[in-house]
């Protein structure tokens, strides 16, 4: 059985890469204890 | 199985998607919403005062007398209506004493909800405690995501380093859509106002004992202490240590932007210590940083008592029923507000700017 193709752009993709590296490094500059405390207390 | 992104419609559609939850910290800046007034408001109530920050700040008008500005300490530390009442008899005229004040410590806040204030508000005097121990680290405080904003304090950041930047940029995107939702629906809850004032005095740990135990009342007559020997003369004064675990660079930057606030403002500043549990016996206020020299108003009164010297009738098993972890519960706001209130009366009648 042939998986269906993706008929995306490769550009595309890797703009959608891009980003989404981007936003998780991000995340690594946002302090743990801020992330973890809200967390406990539902701050979100 | 079918490919993560099945056509080029869909790969732009997330494009946009992720672009504009990074970018939205400085589209919501370029747009102009929501206005500043609208930040406090959808703080968490559970997780401080904001709400009563709001009001103050933008709700309430006219010229305030002292301000204090700090952390959870300062609030369970200071009895602001006690204050009032005695500076009132004092200026023989209806005083006004406010607090702002967020749940844990970072001086980022302090300086955010300082500015904010004297935006709007004419004020006497500001009163501020400083971080303890308690601060750990050196990044943006737990709630920055909540208040700081791009574009609002561009000169106030432009010192701090990459790494810092990207800390507070980062929280700025975890906010941004809160934000917004908070700007189209407006938190109601908080529009009550006996419940902004409960929230604002957290008032649900004044009769708490020591870390669960049971709430033991205690006396709340503090002993007689001159007023001089609760204030700070100088880095060497045998009643402060001033040596302790330094502020990193972030809060240090932040400590010279409230020296830097209090200048432009032209308003007497003054600090203040609040005892921690931790410091229970000690003959020496602890404080982190010689202050004065870190925000660059190298003449101003600190305010504080050695927790030996607060407690020196209190039989040493009793100390601990005046907290209820290291926050003051009532027996201990009462007692410590009792103690300094002379001696904040005096400086407010030496400082202030009427």
């Amino acid at each position: 059985m042939t998986e269906p193709a993706s008929k995306t752009s490769p550009i595309l993709v890797g703009v959608l890469f891009a980003l989404c590296v981007a936003a998780i490094t991000l995340t690594f500059f946002i302090t743990p204890d801020s992330l973890s405390v809200n967390l406990v207390y539902q701050a979100f | 199985m079918f490919p993560a992104i099945w056509s080029n419609r869909h790969a732009v559609a997330l494009i946009l998607l992720v672009s504009i939850l990074l970018a939205l910290p400085v589209l919501m800046h370029v747009v102009g919403m929501p206005p500043r007034d609208r930040v406090y408001s959808g703080i968490r109530v559970e997780t401080g005062t904001g709400p009563l920050d709001e009001h103050n700040i933008f709700e309430e008008k006219g010229p305030v007398d002292i301000v204090f500005i700090g952390s959870s300490l300062l609030v369970r530390g200071v009895d602001i209506v006690y204050i009032e009442q005695q500076l009132s008899q004092q200026l023989g005229r209806p005083a006004r004493v406010r607090r702002l004040s967020l749940k844990w410590q970072g001086l980022d806040m302090q300086y955010m909800l300082m500015k904010d204030f004297l935006e709007h508000r004419r004020t006497g005097m500001v009163i501020m405690d400083m971080p303890t121990n308690a601060l750990i680290g050196d990044s943006p405080h737990i709630q920055a995501y909540r208040w700081m904003r791009w574009g609002e304090f561009p000169q106030t950041t432009a010192g701090l380093s990459f790494r810092s930047r990207m800390a507070i940029y980062g929280a700025q995107v975890l906010g941004a859509p809160r934000q917004l939702v908070n700007y189209l629906r407006p938190n109601r809850l908080v529009e009550t106002p006996a419940l902004v004032q409960k929230l604002g005095s957290q008032s649900e740990y004044g009769n708490v004992g020591y870390y669960g135990g049971p709430f033991v009342q205690e006396p709340r007559t503090p002993p007689a202490l001159a007023p001089e020997s609760i204030l700070s003369h100088g880095a060497s004064d045998p009643n402060f240590d001033f040596d302790g675990l330094p502020l990193g660079p972030y809060h240090q930057h932040w400590a010279r932007e409230i020296g830097n606030l209090a200048k432009q403002y032209n308003v007497p500043f003054v600090m203040i210590h609040v005892p921690e549990d931790t410091e229970k016996g000690s003959p020496r206020v602890p404080e982190r940083m010689y202050w004065p020299e870190v925000i660059g108003l190298p003449s101003i009164p600190i305010i504080g008592i050695p927790s030996a010297t607060l407690f020196r009738d209190t039989p040493a098993a009793e100390v601990q029923n005046y907290y209820y972890d290291q926050h003051f519960n009532d027996n201990g706001k009462e007692f410590f507000t009792r103690a300094i209130t002379a001696i904040i009366l005096d400086v407010y009648a030496k400082e202030a700017k009427n």
